[in-house]
């Protein structure tokens, strides 16, 4: 029994461990929270990229806590989407990290610097667990941590605007905490069992049955993941939260966070309800059109914003969209490009939001009319900003034309040409709002704050070069990741 | 050539791996990322090796011509971008990308006089280069997805070169060049994305069977193409960014917009429209050829219309450059017209439209960039092209004016120069479409092209009359007007190449022309006609003279009714009927929908107000009526203890003690009552207070919702006044939101789940 055997739960026990760790070292060993942070983000990353090796060369497998079998035990599952998501979430958390060691301690008064690791790493391990979870209950259990750990990471910036919009974000998800719990307590009522392999054997049989049961649980998951994934139109809480929140919060809320509940979306319904149950209820009709609703709607609101972290996030509310439109079309390209757009949305936003933040950090302004000739001043966060922006549109040669590819392609696969249309206009929306801001950026004359921006340091522009990077080579090299992809859209849709 | 010759080029099909395509299209993109590093290190060298860079690409384009000869030229990069990036070289890809090639190289050498001092040199170059790089990608690459990606980086990287000065008028024009730059290429995206996935291929080659066969409907797929093409084209109604953005662009761009990126548009809609839409067995009856037919009818039109719609705005311009612009609008419309007549008169007698569009499309690239050099040159010194304030150039710069005049007729179809040629062979091309295509309204089609021809005419006699004729302003007197010798040499050579192939015709035809037909699906009978065709005889010499008589009718007329300074009200435009509205039109939705959203909200938050406010309300009267009921509780209380007192005292003396201590705890109850009396009556005061309170938060928030939905009502003070808050604050009505989906998403759920 080697050490990498239990790399499943390490990756989350060690963040955890860490996390627990952090404000005493914030007492005793300042200068050691930094490293220590990155460097247990660090060993989930290996333990992530190990587990993916493992998976991609002998197929898919099953982690038993305390080697107690699953009936009772929890267990976790270590499949294509648990290691793309952990590693999508380990890369882009430990990048954003790196950058927020500096960008917090402008943003962040600091006795409060050590919480926020806290915080941080708490956030990270209950994304991984939910991802790896093979147990509902399990799952609710990260569901709140990853929701109070995200709240604390909002309201550590202590203005107005940030403790109202976490109030707004603890309220609304808790209340969607109350949602998935009942459904829980639902499919637990009529199957008996927690773990998704059991549950999933049992829906059949009592589908019959209990039908309400299992539609009201499906109606539960849908509001509750849904209001923490800010589907449209969920998603009122969004907005302020992620424009509110310090820069590497925003990046790594945006990012990753809500993508993280697609992913448990994603898992319950094509891993624990039927497929003729699916079949049967129109639930993915219902998830397309919240996600056509997100996807222009999104889009409008964004193109009336003028604070460039705002505008952001309502891009990010459209994003979402493309990734549920994945999901709802049930083919196999679409649901590639759907998980496709997971990661490549987890690189492009936390990227423009880092890049916003270095804007910010550097100029003190977060108005968009103000950006002006904020290119030639600050040349590397602008151009991870327009690199960013031509993703969102959907350029070829950056990775957010892969992702349109096969959702467009998808959408045709089913016969529905309509969404791929959808596709096509919400890109030229996007380019309507992103374009005029690279445009002034380059041609604009610099003024004020803008033509005499702050040094930044090196760990900002390192992560936004490396973010940056990653747009370029997936889009161009978009094998490297959609091995993984194709197999989980693959094993997912039940054809491998 | 002859007719087995013509035969043996339509079979060629070897193909050759090379590299050649690849490294032309690299090179320039190579070689700009050293133009910015000479920028940033040895600011001397740069316009030296942007000029190295451009000839060593056209050397790179012309070392392919040996290769197309045999056959085409391929390579295939199958790892990137998931689909894989396909090079290919046919003739037709070779002749485009020589034609770029050559005008980029002759378009460098004039920017390095040109551009001498204009701010930001460096990045010019750049983008200069690496549009030659993407504009060669375009015409060489070997499937749609490839040229597809060259597409999208050619609008991005010539947006740069438009808006170089950085104007707020240039920023304008280069805005809305390129939003429709970015909508052609999401249509180009969508038909590709229905070509893909119908035929699973996107392979530049005759696929007409299986698209039939795959149930794609060509009249949904190839208007997608259209567009995307047409907008770079300056197709009407989609030309409205050409004029601005001539008008803006330095000239060197215009020269190498005008010869280059416009003709990106005509290459994609020839490769559409007469190869990827036909059947694979040539001239075979396949189910999809008579819509293929009809859409090329429409084509004609279109042509026609574009024509006609460019002329008559080049006659209304009074800037050099924007008539120029309209002039090229004018001209793609001849050429459009061509790939029309090919498409409508497919394998039969399709071959002469194809040879006069490509014909057209040499030769207008020759007197375009030669005449947008000109008006540069002249620019140069007086920095207007105005040509009601600059006049009388003819005496300052007599070579010029020389050299315009060529091009003049060059562009006007005068017998002996190049555009005789190419709208000879269109004119047969329309004449054959009435005679061979049984459409009795292209005869009216043909009286059109003879009126566009004059107007041609018209217009540049109006640009000549204007810039070269007459008196010049003082302010110019004074100038010196040097023409550098660069810009010297330039012109002489454009205007030998005007003459040159106004005087050899057949070289251009039969060398370069008809061999670009190989590949395609035109009867090999009709490709030697066409290469016989005779452009000296009587029928076609006597067309110039109608047009010039036509001209210069005209002209008189126009002149007579001050039609040349007439200015059209602006309502005239089609931007002003159509796109204006559009933009208004949606970004108003944008705006009335959050004001709307934000009204309801702003409702639903009043109302939820006056419901609590009301609670607030009906809870003190509750607690009054509490209050009333202890008081009375408590008034009974102090009877019973009187009576309970009396009764003591007067029954038993024995209890006195514990009387008086009854006594005691009824004065406390008593003080105890009173004292929750008062408490209560405060805490109702302060609930009253609150509620107040709350009544007045309420309206102050009323107030700044109402204000703010004014506010989003005005829609520019809206987009750019204040940062949106369209959030909702309030959490009420979040959570009712969300009881309201969860209602919404039970009641469809288990409505609409049909169980087996």
């Amino acid at each position: 029994m080697s050490i990498v055997n239990h790399f499943p739960v390490l990756a989350v026990v060690v963040l955890l461990l860490f996390a627990y760790l952090m404000p005493l070292l914030m007492r005793w060993r300042k200068e050691w929270c930094v490293p220590a942070t990155l460097g247990a983000i660090g060993f989930s990353l290996i333990a992530s990229l190990y587990m993916m090796w493992q998976v991609m060369t002998t197929g898919p497998f099953m982690y038993q806590m305390g080697s107690w079998a699953p009936p009772w035990g929890i267990e976790f599952s270590i499949d294509y989407l648990a290691v793309f998501a952990t590693m999508t979430i380990t890369i882009v958390g430990l990048i954003v990290i790196y950058y927020g060691t500096q960008d917090l301690l402008h943003e962040l008064k600091e006795q409060v610097m050590g919480w926020y690791y806290t915080l941080y790493l708490l956030l990270m391990a209950s994304m991984i667990g939910m991802v790896l979870t093979n147990d509902l209950f399990n799952m609710f259990v990260f569901v709140e941590i990853c929701a109070i750990a995200s709240c604390g990471i909002i309201s550590i910036k202590e203005s107005r605007e940030c403790i109202e919009a976490a109030f707004k974000y603890l309220v609304l998800s808790a209340v969607g905490s109350g949602c998935l719990l009942l459904a829980i307590a639902m499919i637990y009522m009529v199957t008996g069992h927690l773990n998704f392999t059991y549950v999933a054997q049992a829906l059949p049989q009592v589908m019959d049955l209990y039908p309400l049961n299992i539609l009201v649980s499906l109606a539960l998951f849908l509001v509750g993941l849904g209001v923490k994934a800010a589907l449209f139109p969920l998603h009122v809480w969004l907005p302020d939260a992620h424009s509110s929140a310090p820069s590497p919060s925003s990046a790594v809320l945006s990012g990753l966070v809500i993508k993280v509940y697609a992913i448990a979306m994603i898992k319950l319904l094509y891993k624990v309800y039927p497929p003729e149950l699916l079949g049967m209820a129109p639930i993915m009709n219902m998830i397309l059109w919240m996600a056509t609703l997100a996807i222009i709607i999104g889009s409008m609101f964004a193109i009336v914003q003028d604070d460039i972290k705002k505008m952001l996030a309502y891009s990010s509310i459209a994003q979402i969209g493309y990734v549920f439109l994945g999901v709802g079309l049930m083919s196999e390209s679409a649901l590639q490009g759907g998980i496709l757009h997971i990661f490549n949305h987890a690189i492009m936003k936390s990227m423009l939001f880092l890049s916003a933040g270095a804007i910010i950090y550097a100029t003190g302004t977060r108005k968009l009319s103000d950006l002006k000739g904020i290119g030639i001043t600050l040349p590397v966060p602008t151009i991870a900003f327009s690199l960013g922006a031509f993703a969102m549109v959907g350029i070829p040669i950056t990775n957010g034309f892969i992702s349109k590819w096969y959702l467009a392609l998808g959408s045709l696969d089913v016969g529905r040409p309509f969404f791929a249309a959808v596709i096509l206009v919400s890109s030229l929306l996007n380019g309507i709002y992103y374009l005029p801001i690279v445009v002034n950026a380059f041609f604009g004359e610099p003024e004020g704050a803008v033509a005499e921006p702050r040094p930044l340091p090196r760990q900002m522009v390192v992560s936004l070069i490396l973010l940056g990077s990653g747009v370029i080579l997936f889009g161009v090299f978009p094998s490297l990741i959609l091995g993984v992809v194709s197999k989980a859209a693959q094993s997912l849709l039940g054809l491998l | 050539m002859s007719f087995a010759a013509a035969q043996e080029i339509n079979a060629t099909t070897e193909t050759i791996t090379s590299l050649l395509p690849v490294v032309a299209v690299l090179f320039p993109l190579a070689g700009s990322v050293l133009v910015l590093l000479a920028g940033l290190y040895a600011e001397k060298f740069r316009s030296a090796l942007a000029v190295l860079t451009a000839l060593v690409t056209f050397g790179l384009v012309l070392a392919i011509y040996p290769l197309v000869q045999h056959g085409t030229v391929i390579y295939h990069f199958a790892d990137v971008m998931e689909y894989g990036l396909f090079f290919r070289a046919d003739f037709l890809s070779f002749l485009f990308a020589a034609l770029f090639a050559g005008s980029w190289l002759l378009a460098t050498i004039y920017a390095t006089v040109y551009m001498k001092k204009e701010a930001s040199q460096t990045r010019f170059y750049v983008f200069l280069l690496s549009t030659l790089g993407h504009c060669l990608g375009v015409v060489l690459s070997g499937d749609l997805f490839s040229l597809f990606l060259f597409f999208e980086l050619m609008t991005f990287s010539s947006y740069v070169l438009v808006i170089h000065r950085q104007t707020e008028q240039a920023i304008r024009a280069g805005t809305i060049m390129i939003y429709m730059g970015v909508a052609g290429g999401l249509s180009l995206l969508m038909g590709i994305f229905m070509l893909y996935w119908g035929v699973g291929t996107l392979e530049l080659a005759p696929l007409l069977e299986e698209i039939m066969a795959a149930g794609i409907n060509p009249l949904v797929v190839i208007p997608l193409f259209i567009v995307g093409f047409g907008i770079k084209m300056g197709m009407a109604p989609l030309h409205i960014w050409l004029p601005r953005a001539y008008e803006e662009a330095p000239s060197p761009v215009n020269a190498i917009s005008s010869a280059a990126m416009l003709k990106a548009g005509a290459y994609g809609m020839i490769r559409i429209l007469t190869m990827v839409f036909t059947p694979a067995t040539p001239g075979a009856a396949v189910a999809g050829v008579e819509i293929v037919k009809y859409i090329g009818f429409a084509i004609i039109w279109v042509g026609i219309i574009t024509m006609l719609l460019g002329a008559t705005l080049a006659i209304l311009q009074n800037n050099a450059k924007r008539i120029l612009g309209c002039s090229s609008i004018s001209q793609m419309g001849y050429i459009l017209m061509g790939i029309g007549v090919a498409t409508f008169l497919g394998y039969e007698k399709g071959a002469m439209g194809f040879a006069g569009s490509l014909y057209h499309i040499i030769n207008h690239s020759v007197f375009k960039a030669a005449l947008f050099m000109m008006v540069g040159a002249i620019y140069l010194t007086t920095l207007n092209v105005d040509i009601t304030k600059v006049r009388g150039m003819f005496k300052k710069v007599p070579l010029v004016a020389v050299t315009f005049l060529i091009a003049y007729a060059g562009i006007g179809g005068i017998p002996g120069l190049n555009g005789y040629v190419s709208k000879t062979i269109l004119h047969h091309a329309i004449v054959d479409a009435h005679k061979y295509g049984h459409a009795q309204s292209l005869l009216f089609a043909e009286k059109l092209f003879v009126l566009a021809s004059a107007m041609t005419l018209v217009y540049f006699a109006k640009l000549f009359e204007g810039l070269f004729l007459g008196r010049t302003r003082p302010e110019d007197d004074e100038k010196s007007f040097k023409v550098s010798w660069v810009i010297k040499s330039l012109l002489i050579l454009y205007s030998g190449i005007i003459l040159a192939i106004g005087v050899f015709p057949e070289f251009v035809l039969n060398r370069l022309v008809i061999p670009a037909a190989a590949g395609f699906s035109f009867d090999p009978k009709n490709v030697a006609y066409v290469a016989h065709v005779n452009v000296w005889a009587w029928q076609d010499l006597k067309e110039p003279l109608i047009v010039f008589i036509l001209a210069a009718v005209l002209y008189l007329i126009l002149d007579h009714a001050r039609a040349f300074t007439w200015k059209p009200p602006e309502w005239l435009s089609v931007e002003f009927m159509f796109y204006l509205p559009l933009t208004r039109f949606f970004f108003q939705t944008c705006c009335r929908f959050g004001a709307s959203f934000d009204t309801a909200i702003n409702q639903t938050y009043m109302k939820s107000g006056k419901v609590a406010s009301a609670m607030c309300t009906y809870i003190t009267s509750f607690d009054s009526s509490i209050n009333d009921a202890y008081e009375k509780s408590g008034s009974v209380a102090r009877k019973i203890v009187n009576q309970t007192e009396r009764f003591d005292s007067s029954i038993n003396d024995a209890y006195e003690k514990s009387g008086s201590v009854a006594r005691n705890f009824v004065n406390q109850t008593e003080r105890f009552d009173d004292a929750l009396n008062d408490a209560y009556e405060k805490s109702g005061r302060t609930a009253k207070r609150l509620v107040n309170k709350t009544a007045e938060l309420d309206g102050a928030l009323d107030d700044a919702y109402e204000q703010s939905g004014y506010r989003s009502r005005s829609l520019w003070d809206r987009m750019r006044g204040r940062p949106s808050d369209w959030n909702i604050k309030n959490l009420n009505f979040d959570s009712l939101l969300m009881a309201l989906m969860l209602g919404l998403f039970l009641f469809i759920l288990i409505y609409y789940t049909k169980f087996a």
